[in-house]
């Protein structure tokens, strides 16, 4: 998920990179944010300061202009250039004077805020430059560094999270390496940096074989560590028992989420808001993800259970329902995999869940009989928090396997569709 | 009561309503922000006097009055927006780039129109002489002679006998101020504590383990000695009640710059208040500082989900943990820490927010204290413990920024 984020006076407004949607705002202080009437409206706005329930009436425009900015940061930040991968460096000068512009016209709302950019008066006039060869990045894509022979040589990736803006070539394979066994064996690592960029003090880590070793980039961009191993360990190890690391390490979170997620069945999510799926097409996708997995776990997603059960013909409501959830229970059965079925309350039902933990309306009477476990998501409060997130209690309202009863605080974050324990 | 609209919103339109001629909207229709910021509510709301026209919502006898306010300086408000071009002519002049010209320039130019009127044919000479003072460095070669001056310790009654402070009534009070904002007294326990940290160790320590919460940072100390030392007479200090009487002292001739007193009075004052608990006269400001110390116990921008405390911490906390990921999005932080070896220094100070706060908070205060200004309310004492810890955060950034820049 990559996030643009923008701080303007009193607030925080956050945006997903790829796709359009509303800003998500974190309102630090909505006096000292006295421009928001521009963006939510003057309603919302005064809502807002009088401490009532605001519905953000979004001014397109000024949310695209902010939104613009926003992107001017994270360019500055994230820009991939690669001479390895033919991606050209962005004209920095070019780029700070269009983001010190679009700032000056944003004034109103930038002026005193952490992202304001003093406005440089006038507004610098970009020399044009002679061309080095960076210019000329796509042609001079395919001219690769050759590996000076050793006893072992490879390429590491680098965590992109980890090594500053316009220091290192943002190709996979900017990190080469070499291994030579003299009286110690010795690993030179090569970091392939941007042009003109200095390497001078970047963290460099190499794991192999069980050694660590640890050292710093000199200005070009390399380093030569000398490895913990005797010479026959060395002589012995395989390219792919090396990494090395650059940077400050901040891999190992996207790691243990990797774990998580190997650990995860395969999904197969049924969509039924846009079709119905017929219970057969459904048993036999599932048995052939179980085999594309190699014998993984599945679990089947119905996402919902009412659109999906309005696809059964000629029946009322309640008898539908009845009707869906046998059939899923014979799906179930058939290809040995549980099925979730994800369902809505009405905000009556969710209250009286939340205080009773009992179902309210007659159809989720019937989900609660038909069903082995009952998983009911309760919202707390409508109010988001400085995360922009809102606390979620998920409540084991039914299980015929267990304990029933037990419930976990979570928080949700409605930008990001994301649950996580509070 | 009719309705009520945005305060910037209604000022835009009693702007256009006093008929002013100025140049002061902008694209969005709005009064220029750091106008309203440093002229117009300072010089001609005064908020202090007109607590209504402050607030963020407004409504329409609010409206009237405001209109009629800027009717009354519309010539004065012209005259100074005349002169502001002049100031910042003159600053062009004199070849400076530092700091905001608006925010600089915009009081200057409001009092030169009270002055003088309109700029006249000598207002191009009254300009360059405005932005020397603004920007001249106070002489401070007297003070230095007076510093030289006084006997090796200035203080021989640093250490007295006095009362027991009851420790867990002053965290009560403390806490109750950041927790509700309510309650904000000359607190005798206070002046107790203070004077018992010159004659015992672990007061600090003792107050904040009084204080009702768990975890907070590590290492929170006011002097680099225990128990409390009296200032030194000279020299730079890393901790903040170490700051010694010069520089104490210039920081109260900077403020008072206008006031004409003479370099040895204004030593005088300073042995005076630095002898007084917290090294300040003002028992509000006293509590206000000591709230703070409390404050900058709890935050650790860089820990993102901290969420304990009194009401204000919480918020506090939240926004500097907040610019903190901004930080991180924006990869001038990688994981909490440096992302470059250059900006070490700068991500441990982040770790250790309390320092450069104090430092600030306790420079602020003594600031208000020398021009003898009291808080008006409890308000203005929370706009000071968040504003102070806004600042630092700012600074920060521009630090771990410019350090990047630096290394690219």
């Amino acid at each position: 998920m990559i996030t643009l984020a923008l701080q303007p006076r009193g607030a925080t407004l956050e945006w997903p990179l790829l796709t359009p949607a509303d800003p998500l705002l974190t309102v630090h202080d909505p006096v000292e944010a006295d421009w928001l009437h521009l963006l939510i409206g003057e309603r919302a706005y005064v809502d807002l300061v009088s401490g009532r329930e605001w519905h953000p009436v979004w001014d397109g425009p000024l949310a695209a202009r902010l939104r613009h900015l926003a992107f001017g940061h994270w360019l500055r930040a994230w820009w991939p250039a690669s001479v390895l991968d033919g991606v050209p460096s962005l004209d920095r000068p070019l780029l700070d004077a269009e983001i010190a512009r679009l700032s000056d016209s944003l004034d109103e709302i930038m002026a005193l805020s952490p992202d304001e950019i003093p406005a440089p008066t006038p507004l610098p006039v970009v020399p044009a430059a002679a061309a080095t060869q960076a210019d000329y990045a796509l042609v001079a894509g395919g001219d690769r560094p050759t590996p000076a022979a050793g006893v072992l040589s490879g390429t590491s990736p680098h965590a992109w999270q980890g090594v500053p803006a316009g220091r290192v070539d943002a190709a996979e394979n900017a990190v080469t390496w070499v291994l030579e066994v003299l009286d110690l064996p010795e690993i030179a690592v090569a970091v392939h940096l941007l042009p003109g960029a200095v390497g001078t003090g970047l963290a460099v880590a190499v794991d192999a074989g069980g050694a660590h070793a640890t050292g710093t980039l000199d200005a070009a961009g390399t380093a030569t560590l000398i490895l913990p191993l005797s010479p026959a360990q060395a002589w012995a190890l395989n390219a792919a028992d090396v990494t090395v690391t650059t940077g400050v390490p901040v891999a190992e979170e996207a790691a243990e989420e990797g774990g998580a997620a190997e650990q995860a069945p395969a999904l197969l999510i049924v969509d039924a808001t846009q079709a119905w799926a017929h219970p057969d097409y459904i048993a036999e996708q599932a048995e052939l993800l179980r085999e594309d997995r190699e014998g993984e776990g599945v679990l089947i997603v119905i996402d919902s259970l009412h659109s999906w059960a309005r696809g059964i013909e000629g029946r009322e409501e309640y008898a539908r329902l009845e009707l869906a959830i046998d059939t899923l229970q014979r799906v179930a059965n058939r290809v040995a995999a549980p099925v979730l079925a994800v369902s809505e309350q009405t905000k009556e039902g969710n209250r009286q869940g939340a205080t009773s933990g009992a179902l309210a309306s007659a159809g989720h009477r019937v989900i609660g009989y038909g069903a082995e476990t009952v998983i009911g998501l309760y919202a707390e409060d409508e109010e988001l928090d400085a995360y922009g997130e809102r606390l979620v209690t998920l409540k084991l309202d039914k299980n015929r396997n267990g304990a029933a009863g037990r419930s976990v605080k979570l928080k949700f974050h409605g930008g990001y569709m994301r649950f996580r324990e509070a | 009561m009719g309705e009520v609209r945005p305060r910037r919103v209604v000022l835009a339109q009693c702007w256009v309503e006093a008929g002013i001629d100025a140049p002061s909207l902008t694209r969005d229709g709005l009064p220029v922000a750091r106008a309203v910021k440093c002229l117009i509510d300072p010089l001609v709301v005064r908020p202090r006097l007109r607590p209504a026209l402050a607030a963020p919502l407004l409504g329409p006898a609010e409206a009237a009055e405001l209109t009629q306010l800027l009717e009354q300086h519309r010539t004065r408000l012209e005259e100074a927006s005349a002169w502001f071009p002049l100031l910042r002519a003159a600053r062009r002049r004199a070849k400076i780039t530092d700091g905001n010209a608006q925010e600089l320039y915009f009081p200057r130019a409001f009092e030169l129109a009270s002055q003088f009127g309109p700029p006249g044919a000598d207002a191009d000479a009254v300009c360059d002489d405005v932005i020397a003072e603004v920007h001249g460095e106070v002489s401070v070669a007297d003070l230095t002679l007076l510093v030289d001056a006084l006997p090796a310790s200035p203080f021989p009654d640093w250490v007295t006998v006095g009362v027991a402070p009851d420790v867990a009534t002053l965290a009560a009070e403390v806490w109750e101020l950041l927790d509700s904002g309510e309650y904000l007294t000359e607190s005798s326990e206070l002046d107790a504590w203070a004077f018992a940290m010159r004659r015992e160790s672990g007061q600090l320590a003792a107050l904040l383990d009084a204080c009702p919460w768990d975890g907070p940072v590590e290492g929170v100390r006011l002097s680099a000695h225990d128990p409390l030392p009296a200032p030194p007479v000279r020299g730079e200090a890393a901790c903040v009640l170490d700051r010694s009487l010069e520089s104490r002292a210039r920081g109260a001739l900077r403020r008072s710059r206008d006031r004409a007193e003479s370099a040895a009075d204004i030593l005088t004052a300073e042995i005076a208040r630095a002898g007084q608990p917290l090294g300040l006269h003002d028992p509000f400001w006293r509590a206000t500082f000591l709230a703070g110390v409390v404050l900058s116990a709890g935050l650790d921008p860089l820990q993102a989900r901290r969420d304990f405390g009194p009401v204000l911490l919480r918020q506090v906390q939240s926004r500097l943990a907040k610019e903190a990921y901004v930080m991180h999005l924006r990869r001038l932080l990688a994981a909490g820490q440096a992302i470059d070896p250059r900006q070490g220094k700068v991500v441990d100070q982040l770790h250790a927010f309390w320092s450069p706060y104090l430092q600030r908070l306790w420079a602020r205060l003594h600031g208000l204290d020398v021009v003898g200004r009291s808080p008006a309310d409890t308000d203005e004492v929370w706009d000071l413990l968040t504003g102070v810890a806004r600042s630092v955060m700012y600074d920060h950034r521009q630090s771990i920024r410019d350090a990047l820049e630096a290394a690219a």
